[in-house]
């Protein structure tokens, strides 16, 4: 039986077995995806999603930020659910720099400006890592022969 | 009687009609970023890269000709050592000048940012080689255009 966190909803719980998974870990990443493409036994496939957060030199002290999961009746559905989703979404606050205490007078438009500038940066190199991580994981389970 | 595509339906395919293609053509899944792969059937015409020293990543590119009678067109940026391209992606063209449109109209930059490498945002002499090499790769293999600026 496995067994896929969800956040705010209960595991969901399947018997199948996984067909291709993509580790998103790369040197210097703070946040990153890992992706999972299962079959199901009763028919179907399931996909998960999960967003890390580590910053360490290695993912082995990654901690889960976000969990997906869900299960679909047809391959289409799952690789689309694959290709669709918004990982600029997974973004928590303090993520990418610490908060900036915007109650403190002294703080300057310039600081501003320059902290947005950097959390854009941030989203954007987030969502392009999932991207790669999505066309690699389509790629295999293409070569996989689904 | 065209091979039999060996690949399943995860993919989007070019179709390549029911003529015989001739020597060479084959089948080949092509990564793409964020989508299916594409699959066509088709024969290498050019691949080229600006692979150099002092450069913390490289791209490259290939050109191929379908059996559907089009261009698939492949590019990818890759750090050296890495087994996956940070970024790869891969088109349909119907003539050589899309093709030339296609590779012109893309930024390393946009796509790929080098602070991805772990390169400071800030670094904009960095950045700067890198959108030069992407320059001088389209420079060395199509040419310079008078839309490309002064050398």
């Amino acid at each position: 039986m496995i067994r896929l966190r969800r956040d705010g909803m209960r595991p969901l719980c399947f018997s199948g077995h996984l067909i291709v998974q993509h580790d998103g870990w790369l040197p210097g990443a703070r946040l990153w995806h890992d992706l999972f493409l299962y079959r199901v036994a009763d028919g179907g496939f399931a996909v998960a999603i999960i967003a890390r957060l580590g910053g360490g030199p290695d993912a082995r002290h990654a901690s889960a930020v976000r969990c997906h999961a869900a299960q679909f009746d047809s391959l289409d559905r799952a690789l689309t659910s694959l290709e669709s989703h918004d990982a600029a979404a997974d973004l928590c606050p303090g993520m990418s720099a610490p908060a900036l205490d915007t109650f403190n007078p002294a703080l300057s438009a310039t600081v501003l400006r320059l902290q947005a500038a950097r959390l854009q940066d941030f989203c954007r190199d987030v969502v392009s890592r999932y991207e790669a991580g999505a066309g690699a994981i389509l790629y295999s389970a293409c070569r996989s022969g689904l | 009687m065209t091979a039999l595509r060996p690949f399943g339906s995860a993919c989007e395919v070019d179709e390549p009609g029911s003529l015989s293609p001739g020597p060479g053509f084959h089948w080949m899944l092509l990564r793409r970023h964020g989508r299916r792969p594409l699959a066509v059937m088709g024969r290498g015409l050019l691949r080229a890269d600006n692979r150099c020293a002092g450069l913390r990543w490289f791209s490259d590119i290939a050109i191929y000709e379908t059996a559907s009678g089009r261009f698939a067109v492949c590019l990818r940026h890759v750090i050296p050592g890495t087994a996956d391209p940070v970024w790869c992606d891969a088109w349909l063209c119907d003539g050589a000048d899309a093709v030339r449109h296609a590779f012109g109209g893309h930024d390393p930059l946009t796509a790929w940012p080098p602070w991805s490498a772990g390169i400071a945002w800030t670094d904009e002499p960095e950045a700067g080689r890198f959108r030069g090499a992407w320059a001088g790769l389209l420079a060395a293999v199509f040419g310079r255009t008078a839309d490309d600026g002064p050398a």
